[in-house]
């Protein structure tokens, strides 16, 4: 029962307003002053929102009274409780943890918190972030784990999977992981935490991203970045068709931002840099150009405005076909901004290369590899195209395949068991093979270069690898290899556009045939076998539920989760259609499902894109548990037992292991 | 009484939208003090009180324009002004300031010296809450927002919004001399 004093504060009068507050209003009015407020900012539930969440909940909950499991979907045998204490820690403070373990990892001497640690200035998506061991768990009873870890003062954004101590098996909370914000004593998710948490989200999952710059944009409206970086994601996810509203909202907000700022004779080079980029972004031309110049004349060292600077070589360079001044340029660039912004190494590095100058080449990659530690192959792989760099370039590939050759727990993502890094590394290091083996046959090492490509091509399943192998195989007169890897190119089902090598047709006929043969062993080598729980339901576009086992029992399946509102699934819907069509005739089961419940909008979303693929809601969110999906796109090829044997997230490698298994 | 004063809020915010700053006279009769009191004790100090409402009277011009008249105007003030006095809570706790008047001066509305002793009381009590746990208990008990509300508004969990409330309840049934 409520308590009478709650009721006596409840009912405390604020102060009255000052006599002179309407005209102090008035007076800032007069002076043309505008607040931008927060209203109907995204953060904010719509009544459409609401009509549509409220039809949701009755479809769920008059689901659920029907179609009651006979036992609950759990997270069952690999997925535990991870909590932290506190939830919403400070910088540099210490957090308890404990952890209840799955069958997976029960019955443990101590298992292992690994974390992927993001500052302030992390950039998008991970491919140069390192993992860490965070924290050692020991056994608390009852199943339970506890331990601790202290976050580095500089940290304000932490992922999280927890694995046994050798790194063979993983619980990434459904391909989720665990997250860490560092929040303010007001108990709020700091604005760097969410901008980490937003850059961290990139490329695993769109939707999530886009809410978390919906809820940045709510905290913290008056960091004109908030709505820049919004408005990207609102272009992304929802397409310039759909943004005219969107639009008109942030037009208004960047007016009063203008209004707002312009009168300040100082601000910070990060303000006039988000000022500028909103502007630009908005297609506002005038905004753009007078921001643009308080940028170069405030801030010329700050990211936008050193990005503009090597712009302006590249485009003096485009005119005047000058590459070695536009070197010289970029140098002094360099010397200027230093790391200022990634595209001064990126156009650098391209500047060096035109300008084709060895130690421009050698200087530029090291400046881009301070930015860009996950792309050392890329640029020794270019080192060996230029005949002064061969040996360097070889010499870097060579390290690299070493490195790839020892484990390395710092580079293994932590979804990720040791094992299945192993077959990532595996990919990584044939690619390097090959680049090894060009160049060595290049150098004139044609013998050693041959059997490098060999090796690069004797495991995996790359279609583009072998014909860029056959191609340099062909060139060096070893047709018979060629030919055994243009066979494997023909057999694989996704290709298409392959000019038949002119052949004796029996021949060709029987390689190909051989190649099929391969290509199922390669593939097997590589496929998972992962039961699916019985009882996983989904709800069908006429509403009800149908258990996902009776889709997909007695035939190779293909599952695919895609979203409307993530920008790289909506791309791949049309060639999901075309696919599906194709795979549907040859009798494979097609089962598309999406997050979202079944409603009229959806309907009229795929009669626009005129997809025809079934289309399945997990309403109950029990199919994505079950396949430890998170983030779309993302397909599943199901063998005709039912079993999860392939779980890539490439669209093109669907038809070939769909043959492996029938 | 002006013309103005007998019209409807939809139909002040219409003539608002056309540039009528009578109309904004007339919402700020209405409404200044019950939003003045929102912000009161969300930021627990009057002249940062003042300054929230002064804020959403400059920026309510322009704000209306964008106003979709999906529920009660009033409704939709109070919640502009809730996010606008979070928001001045944040930046102090930024600023690691303090409110300037966390003791807040008697108020005339207190019609008894027995009922001044008892306001001054429960004021003191409110005062002596962190910020954190006075803004959730605010939101729930006194404006009404469920904890699922207070979570989107603050970017917190439910539950951590339950915990705040339960924490802030404890705290100020200790403060008054109750049971912790």
């Amino acid at each position: 029962m409520r308590e009478r004093w709650i009721d006596e504060i409840a009912q405390l009068q604020g102060p009255e307003p000052s006599g002179d507050l309407l005209a102090r209003i008035h007076d800032r009015l007069a002076r043309g002053e505008h607040v931008i407020l927060p209203v109907g900012d995204p953060g904010r539930t719509t009544a459409r929102w609401r009509l549509r969440a409220a039809a949701a909940l009755v479809a769920a909950v008059t689901a659920l009274w029907f179609l009651w499991p006979t036992g609950p979907l759990t997270a069952g045998d690999t997925q535990g409780e991870l909590t932290f204490t506190p939830a919403t820690p400070h910088a540099g403070e210490t957090v308890q943890v404990a952890y209840r373990a799955p069958t997976m990892l029960a019955g443990r001497d101590r298992i292992v918190l690994r974390a992927r640690y993001r500052t302030p200035r992390d950039g998008s998506y991970n491919g140069d972030t390192r993992q860490i061991v965070a924290a050692e768990l020991t056994p608390a009873g009852d199943g339970w784990f506890r331990g601790s870890l202290r976050l580095p003062e500089s940290v304000v954004y932490g992922a999280l999977a927890v694995e046994d101590a050798d790194g063979r098996h993983v619980d990434s909370h459904g391909s989720q992981l665990w997250e860490l914000l560092v929040h303010d004593s007001l108990g709020r998710p700091t604005f760097d935490a969410l901008s980490q948490r937003e850059h961290d989200l990139m490329g695993r999952n769109w939707e999530q991203g886009y809410k978390t710059a919906r809820q940045v944009a709510a905290l913290y409206p008056e960091h004109v970045s908030s709505w820049h970086t919004l408005l990207f994601y609102e272009q992304y996810v929802l397409g310039e068709s759909q943004m005219d509203s969107a639009l008109a909202g942030h037009r208004a907000r960047l007016r009063a931002f203008d209004a707002r700022l312009s009168a300040h004779a100082f601000l910070s080079p990060d303000d006039v840099g988000d000022m500028y980029w909103y502007a630009l972004n908005l297609r506002d031309t005038i905004l753009e150009q007078r921001w643009r110049a308080r940028l170069e004349r405030e801030a010329p060292r700050s990211p936008f405005a050193a990005q503009n600077r090597a712009a302006a070589i590249l485009e003096q360079m485009a005119r005047d076909k000058d590459s070695v001044r536009a070197l010289a340029d970029m140098d002094r660039l360099w010397n200027d901004v230093g790391t200022a912004h990634g595209n001064v190494v990126n156009w650098g590095w391209r500047v060096a290369q035109v300008a084709a100058d060895s130690a421009g080449l050698v200087r530029w990659a090291s400046r881009y590899l301070s930015m860009n530690r996950g792309d050392s192959v890329w640029i020794a792989t270019a080192f060996t195209h230029h005949a002064a760099l061969r040996n360097e370039g070889m010499r870097l590939l060579r390290r690299e395949l070493r490195g790839l050759e020892t484990p390395n727990s710092a580079r293994r993502a932590l979804e990720r068991t040791v094992d299945e890094q192993g077959v990532v590394d595996a990919t990584g290091a044939r690619q390097i093979l090959v680049a090894l083996g060009d160049a060595l046959v290049a150098g004139g090492q044609r013998a050693a270069g041959l059997d490098t490509l060999k090796r690069a091509v004797r495991e995996g399943w790359d279609v583009s690898l072998f014909r860029r192998v056959a191609q340099i195989q062909l060139s060096t007169g070893d047709t018979a290899s060629a030919m055994r890897l243009l066979g494997l190119v023909a057999a694989d089902p996704a290709t298409e556009d392959f000019t038949r090598p002119p052949s004796d047709s029996a021949a060709w006929a029987r390689l190909v045939q051989e190649g099929r043969g391969e290509m199922r062993r390669r593939l097997l080598d590589l496929a998972t076998r992962r039961g699916l729980p019985e009882n996983v339901r989904l709800q069908a576009a006429s509403g009800g539920a149908v258990r996902f086992d009776t889709l997909t029992r007695g035939r190779v399946t293909v599952v695919a989760f895609w979203s409307r509102f993530c920008g790289p699934s909506k791309e791949e819907l049309p060639a999901l259609e075309r696919l599906t069509a194709r795979l549907h005739q040859q009798g494979v089961g097609i089962v598309t499902i999406t997050e979202e419940p079944v409603s009229g909008d959806l309907r009229r979303f795929l009669t626009e894109q005129k997809l025809t693929f079934p289309v399945y809601s997990d309403a109950w969110r029990e199919a994505s548990r079950a396949f430890s999906q998170w983030g779309t796109p993302s397909y599943f090829v199901v063998d005709a037992d039912g079993v999860v044997r392939f779980e890539y997230r490439d669209l093109d490698r669907i038809p070939a292991e769909v043959a492996a298994l029938q | 009484m002006t013309p103005t004063d007998s019209l409807d809020d939809a139909a002040l915010v219409e003539r608002l939208r056309s540039g009528d700053l009578q109309a904004l006279d007339a919402l700020f009769h209405r409404h200044a003090r019950g939003l003045l009191g929102v912000a009161y004790r969300l930021t627990g100090s009057s002249a940062e009180a003042e300054d929230v409402v002064q804020d959403l009277f400059v920026g309510l011009p322009v704000a209306v324009r964008r106003y979709a008249e999906q529920g009660a105007f009033g409704a939709w003030l109070r919640i502009v002004t809730v996010r606008l006095a979070l928001d001045r809570v944040r930046r102090r706790e930024r600023r690691r300031e303090v409110p300037l008047d966390s003791m807040p001066a008697p108020n005339a509305a207190a019609s008894s010296a027995g009922a001044m002793e008892a306001r001054w009381e429960l004021e003191r009590a409110m005062a002596t809450l962190p910020d954190a746990l006075r803004v959730v208990f605010m939101l729930k008990e006194v404006e009404g927002y469920s904890h699922a509300e207070i979570s989107q508004l603050l970017g917190i969990r439910i539950g951590t919004s339950e915990v705040r409330l339960h924490r802030a309840i404890k705290a100020l049934r200790g403060a008054l001399g109750g049971q912790p």
